[in-house]
């Protein structure tokens, strides 16, 4: 049935599921990063522009940060309703955390693109 | 008028810390402390973008003692969340919820931690040729 309960019910039901793909999908990413940033440490701003332009890089540093504000704006408004009891703030405040979380993944994706597709 | 003193059901404040109560705690607070993190990747990202001369700004911010801070908080956070999160998928397969379980996984996760985020930074420290 359509009806408010059973909606709500599925939006949570899928941000649950959400939440629980990005971790599983980030994780070898996170490994992935975190041995890349400690062996790129020195490294000046060509050797980094370098790396970012290899292709399976630059994909992994997109898919990395594409999941990381996602999960991200997941986790935030699971506490924004855990916390938050008015519900006009609940509102304002769960918009600006979206907001937040495309803006700045967005942001970075598209940097990534820029050095990857810059000559 | 004053509100009327109902008894309130316990709360935190009446049970003994114990090791599950800290992870879970952690595990929030870690998680909204990688939002910060995920503000300084994308700082790095688009300084990375601007200009060489930014990139280095923002690389001599990274460099100073506080920002080292960050970075170390980052990488601990990033680490707990990531391995204690395993620990989370591991629960929603339903494995590993007898008590003793509970608190074996969570002292690994601990244990696991702390050796990765040195190994970490001693490889970023040997890679700069500062070790």
């Amino acid at each position: 049935m359509n009806t408010a309960p059973n909606k709500a019910r599925g939006s949570a039901a899928r941000a649950w599921w959400f939440q629980k793909i990005s971790a599983l999908a980030m994780f070898p990413l996170v490994v992935w990063f975190l041995v890349s940033m400690a062996m790129l440490t020195g490294a000046g701003y060509q050797d980094m522009i370098n790396w970012v332009k290899n292709p399976f890089v630059t994909v992994g540093l997109i898919l990395f940060l594409g999941l990381v504000f996602f999960h991200l704006k997941l986790g935030v408004h699971e506490v924004i309703e855990d916390y938050v009891q008015d519900k006009t703030t609940k509102v304002t405040v769960g918009f600006l955390n979206s907001a937040f979380a495309y803006v700045f993944g967005l942001l970075s994706i598209i940097s990534i693109l820029r050095i990857a597709l810059g000559s | 008028m004053s509100k009327p003193q109902r008894p309130l059901s316990p709360h935190l404040q009446v049970y003994r810390l114990k090791l599950h109560m800290v992870m879970s705690g952690l595990h929030r607070i870690t998680g909204l402390a990688l939002g910060v993190g995920a503000f300084v990747l994308a700082w790095w990202a688009t300084a990375l973008a601007t200009s060489e001369d930014y990139y280095e700004f923002f690389e001599s911010l990274m460099a100073h003692p506080i920002g080292r801070l960050v970075l170390f908080g980052f990488s601990f956070a990033l680490i707990f969340h990531a391995l204690n999160g395993i620990r989370h998928l591991l629960w929603d397969t339903g494995r590993g919820f007898e008590k003793g379980q509970v608190k074996t996984s969570g002292i690994i996760v601990i244990i696991l931690t702390i050796i990765l985020t040195v190994a970490v930074w001693v490889l970023a420290y040997m890679q700069a040729g500062k070790i």
